[in-house]
């Protein structure tokens, strides 16, 4: 529609930050979004007993999985493969997925097993495949990241143009509220959510990050609902008959799109790094769900496996890397002022 | 919303106050500002900057400023209906919809980031229940009402990609764009230079006997008005001074404001007469116009008049002269006394 929107982001498709934040997010985004292709405890296509299509999503009650105590987390030393034989699925029919394991069934190759054909790479500290948590792990912390992020985002732009509109009794509510919110260290109000709650749960975790978020974002809009209010135009719409709100979406939000887009986007680095603190700490999503967070977690307490460290290290390095990278070319883009690289 | 008697004006502005809140104390902007428009006719305001002409517009469409400004006392009477007292939801309909206002810069109040197509359907569509094809149809043909030669080439122009005098044109669209009964025009030309003002005067004026609109025109530009209106009222620091036709204030002001402001204006330049009128210097009102924050009590012109009397230290009131003319000006009166032996 607009000018500024085209010419941004022609100046984004040109930025090759921009470019390696998407593809690297992007392909994060695809291994979410088909993680039953690349990790499942049942094939993709199975000819017997009947021919199915991704059981692993379609069947009402799958293989029940193997049931998962937690205790015997730590079993590490002791790598003696249990009686199940896991090469049964190595034989059965089928289109398989990539790793022919989901993110929580046991493996019959033990606990922090190496890495192998069964488990490319290897078995976590409770005798999980790795690689399928780290996919699932994707899923769970760009799920919620993205979530948490858009609710924040729409609770910010609501708010903030709720105080821009009525200045007195909004505006100074809403910034002395913005403030408050802003000294909350985001990990506090997690646990604080999770104290009240008696299941934990992703919803939760999700309006945690959200109430952590909003504020910036209806800073922004504030800011902006103020700038454009002295514009002749707004009161040339308001002369028009226009609506608050109509005037709101159609001539001062456009002018705020910018800057809460950059604010989203690091926002969903930032909500990525805090889902993935907040299972590091076991505050995180129900234990039986993979998160990057909780794979740290496993190898802070197993120092000898470094492989539990280094892969969900880099997969987060790379996911809050490729958004903070986004998000500056983004800002670069959106500033009318910035030199042309 | 019946249709008032044909004797009634369609716009009926009477004791109007307004004040601003400001740094230095309350500015009393308009003080008991009362005038007539009648159906189908042509006013014009005239006074100085800061004397309320844009103010008086503003209040009546109450779009003033809401954070300082604050109506205080008097009526705006509508086709029969206060304004001021009428529900926000029903002024928006009046807004745009009755009452249509062009701003004094075209590029401004134009929205930068929207189409002009776009904008003026856009004005259709908020007070008219059309599909927004029929909204489009209707911006061509109000273009092309407006003087635009090839109104579909223009549509999905941006407000920066025309000139001056076209996007005021775009401006008049948009104000007629759901037929008002009353167009305010608040300085149309100022921000133009003098052929493509006197071109969009010419358009102004076919438009308003044509559709039979009122209009009420805010000026210093002595010349249109004697062209354009049928109506004169002048203000001087919030107040009125003088109102009558335009013909006699032009001719005969019985104001001395309005006798300095007249002799103050530079004379139609005519051929024969360039070379001694060039060479006569333009006689100035000396002195300024009072601070609004501390009105001076009296007549408001007294410091600047250069007929001033003991007298003048009370308050004028405003002397009906007979025939539509009144003057709030004491000496009006025995200058007419004289006259008339």
């Amino acid at each position: 529609m607009s000018t500024h929107a085209g010419l941004a982001l022609r100046r984004l498709g040109r930025s090759r930050r921009a470019t390696v934040g998407v593809a690297v997010l992007g392909v994060i985004a695809l291994v979410a979004v088909f993680a039953e292709l690349l990790a499942a405890d049942s094939p993709i296509l199975s000819a017997s007993p009947a021919p199915r299509v991704l059981p692993a999503i379609t069947a009402t009650s799958p293989r029940a999985p193997t049931p998962s105590p937690a205790a015997d987390d730590g079993a590490c030393s002791g790598r003696t493969a249990p009686a199940t034989p896991a090469d049964q699925r190595v034989d059965a029919p089928g289109l398989w997925p990539v790793v022919r394991w989901g993110p929580t069934s046991r493996s019959g190759a033990g606990a922090c097993a190496p890495a192998s054909r069964q488990h490319p790479l290897g078995t976590d500290a409770n005798g999980r495949d790795l690689a399928a948590r780290l996919v699932y792990g994707a899923r769970n912390a760009l799920g919620l990241a993205l979530a948490a992020t858009l609710i924040g985002a729409g609770l910010g732009v609501a708010l903030g143009g709720l105080a821009g509109y009525h200045r007195g009794f909004w505006n100074d509510r809403l910034v002395r509220l913005v403030e408050t919110v802003d000294t909350f260290p985001a990990i506090l109000v997690v646990a604080l959510l999770r104290a009240i709650e008696r299941e934990p749960s992703a919803l939760s975790l999700v309006v945690a990050v959200a109430l952590v978020r909003w504020a910036e974002v209806a800073r922004l809009v504030r800011v902006e609902v103020l700038r454009a209010s002295t514009e002749d135009y707004v009161l040339a719409a308001r002369a028009l008959g226009g609506s608050p709100f109509h005037i709101f979406r159609r001539h001062i939000l456009p002018g705020a799109a910018g800057p809460v887009a950059v604010s989203a986007v690091f926002g969903l680095g930032t909500a990525v790094l805090l889902e993935a603190a907040v299972s590091f700490l076991g505050l995180g999503t129900p234990a039986a769900s993979a998160s990057w967070g909780e794979i740290l977690a496993e190898g802070a307490r197993h120092p000898a496996e470094l492989r539990l460290l280094l892969w969900p290290g880099a997969a987060l390095l790379a996911t809050v890397g490729a958004a903070f990278l986004l998000a500056d070319a983004l800002r670069d883009a959106l500033d009318p002022k910035a030199s042309r690289r | 919303m019946t249709a008032p008697p044909s004797d009634r004006p369609l716009l009926s502005v009477e004791d109007l106050a307004v004040s601003f809140d400001t740094d230095g104390g309350t500015l009393r902007a308009l003080d008991g500002v009362s005038f007539d428009v009648p159906a189908g006719r042509a006013v014009a305001l005239v006074g100085e900057s800061g004397s309320g002409k844009s103010v008086t517009a503003q209040a009546i469409l109450r779009i003033l400023p809401e954070s300082n400004a604050r109506i205080d006392r008097g009526r705006v009477t509508f086709a029969g209906t206060d304004l001021l007292t009428l529900p926000e939801r029903a002024m928006r309909r009046v807004r745009g919809g009755r009452i249509g206002i062009v701003f004094q810069e075209p590029l401004s109040s134009l929205n930068p980031v929207y189409p002009v197509g776009f904008q003026i359907a856009e004005a259709v569509r908020l007070h008219r229940d059309v599909s927004r094809s029929q909204a489009r149809a209707r911006a061509v043909e109000l273009l092309r009402k407006v003087g635009f030669p090839s109104p579909e080439e223009r549509l999905d122009a941006y407000p920066h990609e025309l000139s001056g005098g076209m996007r005021q044109r775009v401006m008049i669209a948009i104000a007629l764009a759901c037929d008002p009964a009353l167009l305010v025009a608040d300085e149309p030309t100022s921000a133009l230079d003098a052929t493509v003002a006197a071109q969009l005067l010419a358009l102004l004026d076919e438009l308003r006997r044509e559709r039979g609109m009122s209009l009420l025109f805010i000026s210093h530009d002595l010349d249109a008005i004697g062209h354009l209106c049928d109506e004169v009222v002048v203000l001087y620091a919030g107040q009125v001074v003088e109102t009558g036709h335009a013909a006699r204030v032009l001719d005969a002001p019985r104001h001395p404001y309005t006798r300095a402001r007249l002799a103050s204006a530079p004379p139609r330049i005519s051929p024969g007469r360039r070379a001694d009128r060039a060479a006569r210097r333009l006689p100035t009102i000396e002195g300024s116009p009072p601070d609004l924050r501390t009105v001076p009590v009296g007549c408001r012109f007294r410091a600047r008049c250069p007929d001033a009397v003991a007298a003048c230290i009370d308050a004028p009131p405003m002397v009906d002269l007979g025939d539509g003319a009144r003057s709030r000006c004491g000496l009006a009166v025995a200058a007419d006394a004289r006259a008339a032996p």
